[in-house]
């Protein structure tokens, strides 16, 4: 006897629908109750768990990105806590960025799975090394003004939770901001993720940004980003509309009921599973780019 | 400047045009909002009537394949047309910032902005026309 695969054909449709949902509310809701964006727990698990081959999951998670960036942002941009300039000047570089990742992936990549399955891991790693590291929540009033993020006038001022007033900052070594910008948005195109895992540590420990407003700075470049790979994936013919579906709208309610629950989450012990989940898609990305698994 | 930068006075009027944040913030909402009712909707419909592989309907690769799928209608279109409506909402929140930054005659700003604009712009023509 063999267990019906969803996603196969073997299923009634009704039921790969809410598999696909479910799945997705699971990954918004952990993403953002610890802070990673959903496509870095989605792109594995549509490939690993739903045998989704990795360039449509890339797709399907790109337009699900772009649906988390969208409506976290407009929560955060209303409040104030988003750095317009910084954001707009960072997303000409992920914009470009997202654009070509896409391209090298839909037009080089597309026959090889197993290198866009590689690709994944060094963005897994990095996802992992920064939530085991302590961000930088202060700002140094003596970090040097370089010429460009002068010229452009690059600073903020947001309600700091240490203090409860206006705290004021300036933006720091613009020029090195931008460039890794644009591998936070090549990465993005070429795996399908939203890129804030290079976005927040460029803009909070590079560029002299607190990390609240380096997070909700780096959401709202996200739309961006993933707006340029999801066309040219659209475009390539490679957007599955109901995979792409049920991952938008349930990942949208996983992480808005994540932030509703934030407070009384135990993000230790969440932070403990995602780092297993994490470990686990590293590994098995690894072994599936190497030819040892399907 | 030297040294520490005192915070200026009216510090949000000085940096970004003021009607920027209000408006960025209820494009994003509302084209987020627009997108999931159209996307449920479409899974909502193809969950009462689909059959077979759900890996089957992939959006159509060029400009006229897609006002294809439109004509012909039912979930796909749906979810497509909710597809895009996402994908063109960070894109009008852009145009939005070009014309506010236009406005407060921030050239710096507005040729930042118009790049974006022009970048993600360039890829939906360069896709359609292909």
């Amino acid at each position: 006897m063999t267990i019906p695969l969803p996603l196969t054909g073997a299923l009634p449709v009704w039921v790969d629908l809410l598999a696909l949902l479910l799945i997705a509310i699971a990954a918004g809701l952990l993403g953002s109750l610890v802070g990673v964006g959903g496509g870095i727990i989605l792109v594995p698990v549509l490939v690993l768990v739903f045998g989704v081959e990795i360039h449509l999951a890339i797709a399907a998670s790109l337009v699900a990105v772009i649906a988390n960036s969208c409506g976290a942002a407009s929560t955060f941009v209303e409040e104030g806590l988003t750095d317009l300039r910084t954001g707009m000047f960072l997303e000409t570089a992920t914009a470009v960025g997202g654009l070509a990742g896409a391209v090298v992936a839909v037009t080089f990549l597309a026959s090889h799975g197993n290198v866009l399955a590689l690709a994944f891991v060094p963005v897994v790693l990095l996802s992992l090394f920064l939530l085991l590291r302590q961000p930088n929540t202060g700002t140094d009033d003596t970090a040097p003004r370089d010429w460009l993020s002068q010229r452009l006038r690059l600073e903020g001022e947001y309600v700091s939770r240490a203090t409860g007033g206006p705290a004021h900052y300036h933006v720091s070594r613009a020029g090195v901001g931008l460039g890794l910008a644009g591998i936070s948005g090549f990465f993005s195109g070429l795996v399908g993720v939203g890129g804030g895992n290079i976005n927040v540590p460029a803009m909070n420990g590079t560029m002299n940004v607190p990390f609240r407003p380096a997070a909700a700075t780096s959401t709202f470049m996200i739309g961006v980003t993933a707006s340029a790979g999801a066309l040219v994936f659209l475009f390539a013919g490679d957007l599955q509309l109901f995979l792409a579906a049920p991952i938008a709208v349930g990942g949208v309610v996983g992480s808005y009921a994540g932030s509703i629950f934030q407070d009384r989450a135990t993000a230790g012990r969440l932070r403990s599973i995602l780092l297993c989940v994490l470990v686990f898609a590293a590994v098995v990305m690894a072994a599936r780019g190497l030819g040892y698994l399907g | 400047m030297t040294g520490g930068v005192a915070v200026p006075r009216r510090f949000e009027e000085r940096n970004v045009p003021r009607a920027l944040q209000g408006l960025v913030s209820r494009v994003l909402r509302s084209g987020v909002l627009l997108a999931g009712a159209l996307l449920t909707g479409g899974i909502v419909w193809e969950a009462s009537v689909g059959q077979g592989s759900l890996l089957t309907a992939s959006a159509p690769a060029t400009g006229s394949g897609l006002v294809g799928l439109l004509h012909v209608g039912g979930p796909a279109a749906l979810v497509l047309i909710g597809v895009l409506v996402l994908a063109v909402t960070p894109i009008a929140r852009v145009a939005i910032s070009v014309a506010l930054f236009g406005a407060a005659r921030d050239r710096t700003f507005t040729v930042i902005t118009l790049f974006v604009l022009v970048v993600l712009g360039a890829t939906i023509v360069v896709g359609v026309l292909r």
